[in-house]
């Protein structure tokens, strides 16, 4: 995971338990991508994002001297930073509403939502991005289980045992609710989009000339 | 092979995570099924666009952010252990014999300072204050069962300190490895094991801490500054915890003329930081001190509301030890 280095993981940890700054750095480097794409994913926005991401980094430096290594680093900080989203999301879920109107928060700030796509002809590169944003969407209105199933398959590339371990659940759990998430998230692109998931993806693949048909 | 069972294995067979016998079952349906092909193909394009995904690109300040906030949090951690030093240095020239008992005096800020944290503090403060029957500080039970503690109330600060007498016998021993715990069996054990103290040390124990209070803008989370609850103890042993350990062994170290004082502050990282800053440049009356920062340990048995009440309570809990000039 360190690959910048010739230090194992476990050295590291090591080293973070005697509070060296250095190796601090390098696990923070090593996880800072997964952890914050992860928060990304699950809160939608940036501001969020950041916030929970360094909150997770140092509730888990706190802790690191507890880590006793039954996971990888990656695991664990991975499952400090779904349930410090779904905490959030919890206090968020009283007051939070979704306007079909309302702009959606990007990594470049706001772009108005789209609920149905009109443009003809599209270029590769404009579908690239409408389709990011649609899966934005479609993530955001999963449930918080679906959700973060997703986000750790197939953002995170965790195995089945992997994320058996972040999510504290046996294989067969994993399988069964990743089939619904899947499925789920599947009926959120074709009503968002209104197309379904095979014609989105050769679009992109094409550069929309199938669009039209 | 049905069509439903078949959908529900569609996402282990695209990863493929099916037994062998699974997946030729599997196959074989897909195989004479056009639907099933169908959803598979969909499913397929689903993880597909998932793919495609820009990779979300870290803020440029991040790593710099967290590890900046990081290191800050070790200082902290490590400026007590400096603290630390510079007092049992001190010591070794001190001039011993002006005969004030030490005392440890524990301030609680405000109402709901340090929420169920601690054990002694479980009952409201205003109940502590004007209940009579305050006699049992609602420490943990077996100090409750195995001592008894007859507390009573300054008599000429009957609305704002209470002093317990001596408890005979062995402190309980810890057994929680977890610091607010500790923190809170701490807080007990040195309630179990006061002293009634002379009326004077109670009168400037808290006309210090208020002081200080009063110095350094201290709030309680919900602003104000009442510091009316002052608990005053007089330490006079160990306790059975590490890091406390090395506290009361500093804090034995001074007990012959030196007024001690602890406050327990409930203040967030940066406030807890920079008070300790101030207190370092201008601690005007205040000869050294000493400080823990605990964070508190998420509990992850308590029910979500409670989680999230005690998150919004507690930032951080700061655990000053302050040794007055005379």
């Amino acid at each position: 995971m360190l690959e910048q280095n010739s230090y194992d993981e476990k050295t590291i940890i090591d080293l973070c338990k005697n509070d060296d700054l250095n190796a601090f750095d390098l696990l923070l480097k090593a996880n800072e991508q997964s952890v914050y794409a992860t928060c990304y994913h699950f809160m939608g926005n940036a501001e969020d994002a950041e916030d929970l991401a360094q909150e997770t980094f140092l509730k888990a430096f706190r802790a690191i001297k507890m880590f006793r290594g039954d996971s990888s680093f990656k695991t664990w900080v991975l499952h400090i930073a779904a349930n410090t989203c779904r905490d959030e999301l919890r206090k968020k879920k009283k007051t939070k509403l979704v306007s079909l109107d309302a702009p959606v928060q990007t990594q470049n700030g706001e772009i108005a939502r789209q609920l149905c796509d009109n443009l003809e002809g599209p270029e590769q590169e404009l579908e690239k991005k409408e389709t990011q944003l649609i899966v934005q969407q479609a993530i955001s209105e999963l449930n918080y289980e679906y959700k973060e199933i997703l986000i750790l398959r197939e953002f995170q590339g965790l195995s089945y045992s992997e994320i058996a371990k972040v999510l504290n659940c046996n294989e067969g759990t994993v399988k069964s609710r990743l089939s619904r998430a899947r499925n789920a998230l599947k009926k959120n692109i074709t009503s968002i989009k209104g197309t379904n998931p095979s014609k989105i993806m050769s679009n992109i693949m094409k550069g929309g000339s199938e669009y039209e048909m | 092979m049905r069509c439903n069972s078949t959908k529900k294995q569609l996402s282990a067979f695209i990863d493929e995570m099916l037994e062998p016998v699974e997946k030729r079952n599997v196959q074989e349906h897909l195989d004479r099924c056009k639907e099933c092909s169908y959803e598979l193909t969909e499913l397929k394009n689903t993880i597909a666009i998932l793919g495609t995904m820009e990779e979300i690109s870290l803020p440029s300040n991040f790593h710099h952010n967290v590890l900046a906030a990081w290191s800050t949090e070790i200082k902290n951690s490590n400026k007590y252990a400096n603290i630390k030093m510079g007092v049992q240095r001190r010591k070794n020239w001190l001039n011993v014999g002006i005969g004030i008992a030490a005392v440890a005096a524990t301030i609680f800020v405000g109402n709901n300072m340090l929420g169920g944290n601690l054990a002694v503090p479980r009952q409201k403060p205003s109940t502590m204050l004007s209940s009579s029957e305050s006699a049992s500080f609602g420490a943990s039970p077996s100090i409750d069962e195995g001592l008894s503690v007859p507390a009573q109330i300054a008599e000429d600060k009957p609305e704002s300190a209470k002093v317990s007498e001596k408890a005979s016998g062995k402190m309980a021993e810890l057994d929680s490895p977890q610091q607010p715990a500790k923190l809170e069996q701490y807080a007990s054990d040195q309630i179990a094991i006061s002293s009634a103290l002379p009326e004077k040390a109670t009168v400037r124990i808290e006309n210090t801490a208020r002081s200080i209070m009063e110095k350094f803008s201290l709030q309680a989370k919900d602003g104000t500054t009442n510091i009316s609850n002052v608990e005053v103890i007089l330490e006079n042993d160990t306790v059975n915890s590490n890091k406390m350990e090395e506290i009361s062994l500093q804090y034995k170290a001074s007990i012959i003329d030196e007024l001690e004082q602890e406050i327990i502050i409930k203040l967030n990282q940066n406030d807890a930081a920079q008070l300790v800053d101030t207190l370092l440049t201008d601690g005007n009356n205040i000869r050294s001190f000493s400080y823990v920062i605990n964070y508190p340990v998420a509990n992850t048995t308590r029910s979500a509301d409670e989680k999230e009440n005690s998150e919004t309570a507690i930032n951080s809990i700061i655990l000053l030890r302050f040794i007055l000039k005379s």
